[in-house]
């Protein structure tokens, strides 16, 4: 053979990849009887596939230790990632677990190879094993958690392994599972989290997304621990992820790997369903952690059911998730703070060893699932802008929140069976959404089982944020004694006085909202106060706590009737809300209503219907068009429309009210009752006196039926029942149901206040209507005294105390006074109601009265021609009564005695049906004590 | 040697969202950079597949592991994030260019022997007969790539990277250089006859 020959010979196809290949191998063969570290290269162990494994042992003597040297014979270190390598070898050699080999020592031999002194481990590696053994399913599955409570330790310690394969596990003669070469890859590759491009995995047990370069996290070792567990079983792993071209074809398709059909028959359902959701292609649909995996394999072991399921349906319905929706949603659920950490975390997640490094394992699982939850419900959609603008169908229109409750109570279904803390967490957050939903027993449950495993858990932050959830849901239930002693117990909590300042704001601002309800609105504003100062320095601006602490604010000034200072604290709510929230806030809806009551008590209606109607809107959108707080709206709505005269449409929306509160609850309760209570002045306004009366009934007689959420209802219902009751002439019965009422407000309201004095009014009403001037005038000063100071800015809220006044002057015979007084009060009613209200009309009636009492007949047919609107109203009500009388009487005082005969008769037939009570009315019918009698 | 350059490029033009890559790949964009004619395309390209196909070259010493050095090649090709989208004219450039990036891999492997044996060697390695024995293959893989650089037909050199230090196929070479395999047989014969001309002047 010549030289020529020869060299033809040489250039072979592959031969110059060869030659490569050799140099290395007898490269390596060289090692043994080298020094590496301080330990001595013995024989050759083992050939992988990138790196050879030599026994070892020291040098000094100093002790015995048989070492594995494992050197990896590619290409050098950059020295770039020199540093990081000593920081990462330091980190690794301080894993401490029974199923992980020790990292002893870690270096470069002078060709540059890196090598590393481990733990030697003697035994056989692990899919070997399983087939000697002929193992059970079970006892794979056993040998396997060995494998991943030691991959769960790592993660703890924020390494991920990256390269788990049956060659890298080694099962000592006593069965212990040894997990090798934890973190290798990374210390050989870098600090950026990625381990492809370098190719030191091996493709078949590489993670799909290495295979593809993406970042790889905790899921990437799920993925790696389902498929050596698919090893154990016997499934030909090779043969699955070949060929080549069906691999590149699955990844590219997000096709999953599946099980084998021939393994397939053999295994139990549980276990291919486990198997299966670890091997997801999709690293974001496999188990969120190994300990998640760890406990679905538990159960399979001990017979509980699993976690894992097929996805659901539910994943359409994210698709219509709207950006204000979202926002809405993240601020609706942001009262369980961990929300709000989660969101944070959400960037991060891509980074699964940040997460791990933040967290415990168990919360790094929480935050995971909670992710999901955010992920899947607006944050991935609103960042990849897929979606915007109104839901194209009913899934969750106007439900947002029951959506996030079923979701979570799905993520709790589907990821976390046993683990506590976890499991704590997402109860949590299930209790207190249920609670914005009204669901208050299912609320109270959630937060009961979560607290007691915060409790087990030691966990006293969590434990301290469910008590104040607790204490929100059983006042949401009527029951303030119950939430009060909850919230005492919070701030009695060993763990309150260093627990975090945001978390002491929420019960205070807890505290404060019990204590308006409690009517102790002093000790609520101090609390409340606190709170807003801690709040209001909060560096990322407003949050919906700050927005609660505003808004109960305004409640403290608003429920005993200061307005402006409600006012102010209720628009600064509105601010707070919609800027931390969004505009479309649940927590809005109280806001809005908030302004809505001061536009009403301003007497501006049209303002506040337009704000109540605000946050009826606010309601449907996020509670639904039939729930508690749209009822509570459109009750105040139709108090707006009662105070625009449109009566018709006020006893529409209470009947739609009363519908809606008969639907949601099969017990009576107090919205019930006073929306039958509104109900009866709406009928009341359009004269149905008979159906009033009813309602007035009802609705006393529903709230003997439930424990009254606050005697405030109660005070309500009385005082309206008892002016309805003096209208119909029932004076007893209406003094006592005004005293009633009386009673139960000093009891809550500072004696100066109005809500007092309206109904010290009504007592002097019918005070005047028994003959009884002097109680009357009594009455009339102690309210006079307390209206004149609160409404001295707005002077027109006074016409019902003027009228009285002036009915006590006409009483008194006092002409020109109370011809005074009634103009005033004409003025003041046409002012705050508009021209045509009855409430209007009145006052010209009585100045009509005085008129004809004078025997001053023109201008008593005066007044009463400029009141003759009031001859529309129907012919039961009041002011129309009034109107007839009147009439009666100056037809009389004119001599016009057929007339007045016909008049009579057709309103004896009103008086004898409706107002058989009204002595007074029934007197000036029959003609009896024109003069002396001179009121109505 | 990772493609981030490109992932940072994508942070600063503010769209830290996106935390995957574009669909566009590093890998496309440097193999079209280069066909544009940018001279430092090629050099990155060598950067992001050397140290691969280095360490899967090493992997395959192995015997039991029989992937082929196709599979090399290919498995290399598979690594890249952007492998499966790229359009067949980049799949074909791209091999074309992993048989240029291996011929490097195994002459710079050769230079390094060579350089332990010339003294920067290493004070406790015992003499070994292997390396001695080993040390005419680093020289004439060193020969070689002399002779390699005298050639001056650009197509002839390709198919000779390919054939012989990435081990493809005549099929697979064909493909990568979109000749017929007709062609491929005549050049590789033509390659080797002058090559080993070459080597024994």
């Amino acid at each position: 053979m010549t030289d020529r020959d020869e060299i033809l010979n040489r250039l072979r196809p592959g031969a110059g990849l060869a030659l490569l290949q050799q140099s290395e191998a007898k490269q390596l063969a060289g090692l043994p009887g080298r020094v590496l570290g301080g330990y001595r290269v013995g024989r050759l162990l083992a050939e992988g596939g990138m790196s050879h494994v030599f026994l070892g042992e020291r040098t000094d003597g100093e002790y015995e230790r048989t070492v594995a040297i494992k050197v990896i014979a590619t290409g050098a270190f950059s020295p770039m990632l020199r540093d990081r390598y000593e920081l990462e070898k330091d980190i690794l050699s301080r894993l401490n677990h029974p199923n992980i080999a020790h990292l002893y020592d870690a270096g470069n031999t002078d060709e540059g190879w890196a090598y590393l002194v481990m733990e030697y481990v003697e035994g056989t590696t692990i899919d070997v094993y399983c087939r000697e053994q002929e193992l059970s399913a079970e006892g794979c599955v056993d040998l396997l958690l060995q494998i991943a409570s030691a991959v769960s330790y790592a993660h703890r310690h924020l390494i991920v392994h990256r390269d788990i394969k049956p060659s890298n596990v080694i099962v000592t003669n006593d069965g212990t599972a040894k997990l090798l070469d934890f973190g290798i890859a990374k210390l050989l590759h870098g600090s950026d989290g990625q381990t492809t491009i370098g190719g030191i995995m091996s493709p078949i047990y590489a993670s799909p997304e290495q295979l593809q370069g993406n970042p790889v996290g905790v899921e990437s070792d799920v993925y790696q621990l389902g498929l050596l567990l698919l090893v154990l079983l016997g499934e030909d792993v090779q043969s699955l992820q070949r060929p080549v071209p069906s691999l590149v074809e699955r990844l590219a398709n997000e096709r999953s790997l599946s099980v084998s059909p021939a393994l397939r028959a053999n295994l139990p359902t549980d276990l291919i369903v486990i198997l299966e959701k670890a091997l997801r292609t999709d690293p974001a649909k496999r188990y969120l952690s190994v300990e998640t995996l760890i406990s679905d394999l538990r159960n399979f072991r001990t017979g509980y059911p699993i976690s894992a399921r097929p996805p659901g349906a539910w994943y359409v319905a994210t698709r219509y998730v709207s950006r204000n929706r979202a926002a809405a949603l993240v601020a609706a659920i942001s009262s369980c703070a961990i929300i709000g950490v989660s969101v944070g975390y959400t960037i991060e997640l891509s980074r699964s060893e940040q997460v791990a490094a933040s967290r415990a394992a168990s919360s790094e699982r929480m935050l995971s699932a909670m992710t999901s939850i955010l992920n899947e419900t607006h944050y991935q959609l609103i960042r990849s802008g897929a979606v915007d603008g109104e839901p194209k169908d009913g899934i969750i229109r106007n439900e947002p929140l029951r959506y996030v409750l079923q979701r979570t109570e799905q993520v709790l279904e589907q990821e976390l069976t046993q683990e506590p803390a976890a499991r704590a967490q997402l109860l949590h957050l299930q209790g207190t959404t249920n609670a914005v939903l009204n669901e208050l027993e299912q609320s109270l449950a959630k937060l009961s089982e979560a607290r007691k495993l915060a409790q087990q858990l030691d966990d006293t932050e969590l434990e301290l944020r469910i008590l104040l959830d607790v204490a929100s849901t059983l006042d949401h239930q009527g029951d303030l004694p119950g939430a009060t002693e909850t919230v005492a117990g919070a701030f009695a909590h060993p763990a309150f006085a260093t627990a975090d300042p945001e978390l002491q704001s929420r019960a205070l601002v807890m505290r404060g909202r019990l204590a308006v309800n409690g009517g102790d609105y002093l000790a609520a504003r101090e609390d409340l106060h606190k709170a807003i100062t801690e709040l209001e320095g909060h560096p990322a601006g407003p949050t919906t706590l700050l927005a609660d602490a505003y808004k109960i604010m305004a409640d403290t000034w608003l429920v005993p009737e200061l307005i402006e200072e409600g006012r102010t604290w209720a628009l600064k709510s509105v601010d707070a809300y919609t800027r931390a929230a969004g505009d479309r806030y649940y927590g809005l809806r109280s806001a809005y209503s908030a302004v809505g009551w001061t536009h009403q008590a301003h007497g501006e209606y049209e303002e506040a219907l337009a704000k109540f109607s605000q946050a009826r809107d606010i309601s449907d959108y996020n509670f639904g068009t039939t729930s508690r707080n749209t009822a509570a709206e459109m009750n105040n709505m139709a108090m707006s429309l009662r105070g625009l005269g449109r009566f018709d449409e006020a006893v529409e929306m209470y009947e739609q009210c009363i519908n809606i509160y008969q639907a949601l609850y099969d017990k009576p309760n107090y919205q019930l009752a006073v929306s039958y209570s509104n109900m009866g002045n709406a009928n009341a306004d359009r004269g149905n006196m008979a159906t009033a009366s009813d309602n007035y009934e009802r609705g006393l007689e529903l709230s003997r039926q439930f424990s009254s959420k606050s005697e405030r209802v109660r005070a309500l219902l009385h005082n309206n029942l008892g002016r309805h009751l003096v209208d119909l002439g029932d004076l007893e019965a209406g003094k006592h149901n005004l005293e009633e009422s009386l009673q139960l407000k000093s009891a809550r309201f500072d004696p100066d206040s109005p809500s007092i004095a309206r109904t010290r009014l009504a007592l002097a009403e019918a005070a005047l209507q028994g003959g009884n001037n002097e109680q009357a005038a009594a009455l009339t000063v102690q309210a006079g005294v307390a209206l004149e100071k609160a409404y001295a800015q707005k002077p027109w809220r006074l016409g019902r105390l003027r009228e009285v006044q002036g009915r006590l002057a006409l009483a008194d015979s006092d002409f020109t006074r109370a011809a005074t007084l009634l103009s005033q009060a004409r003025d003041m009613r046409r002012e705050e109601f508009g021209v045509g209200h009855p409430k209007s009309l009145y006052p010209s009636l009585l100045l009509a009265a005085t008129a004809l009492t004078q025997g001053d007949h023109d201008s008593a047919t005066s007044w009463l021609e400029r009141s003759a609107p009031a001859k529309q109203l129907a012919a039961t009500h009041p002011t129309r009564v009034e109107w007839e009388l009147l009439h009666l009487r100056t037809l009389r005082s004119a001599g016009d005695t057929e007339q007045a005969l016909a008049a009579a008769r057709q309103l004896r037939s009103v008086l004898m049906t409706t107002y058989s009570l009204r002595n007074d009315w029934l007197q000036i019918l029959d003609g009896v004590n024109e003069t002396p009698r001179a009121f109505i | 040697m990772r493609p981030h350059g490109l992932s940072s490029r994508m942070l600063a033009n503010g769209r830290e969202d996106q935390v995957k890559l574009s669909e566009v790949g590093e890998l496309t964009m440097l193999l079209r950079a280069h066909d544009a004619g940018d001279g430092s395309a090629m050099e990155k390209i060598y950067n992001l597949i050397y140290t691969d196909l280095r360490m899967l070259a090493s992997r395959q010493i192995d015997a039991s592991r029989t992937l082929s050095a196709t599979g090399l090649v290919h498995e290399c090709y598979l690594r890249f994030r952007d492998a499966q989208t790229l359009e067949i004219k980049d799949r074909e450039h791209f091999f074309r260019l992993a048989a240029r990036v291996m011929r490097q891999v195994v002459i710079d492997n050769a230079r390094a022997r060579s350089a332990d044996k010339r003294g920067a060697g290493v004070p406790d390695l015992p003499l070994d007969e292997n390396l001695v024995a080993d040390d005419p293959e680093w020289m004439f893989l060193l020969e070689l790539e002399e002779a390699l650089n005298k050639l001056d037909d650009e197509r002839l050199i390709a198919v000779f990277e390919c054939r012989y230090f990435a081990g493809m196929s005549e099929t697979e070479t064909a493909s990568a250089l979109d000749v017929s395999t007709r062609t491929v047989q005549r050049e590789w014969q033509n390659a080797r006859k002058r090559l080993a001309d070459l080597l024994t002047e």
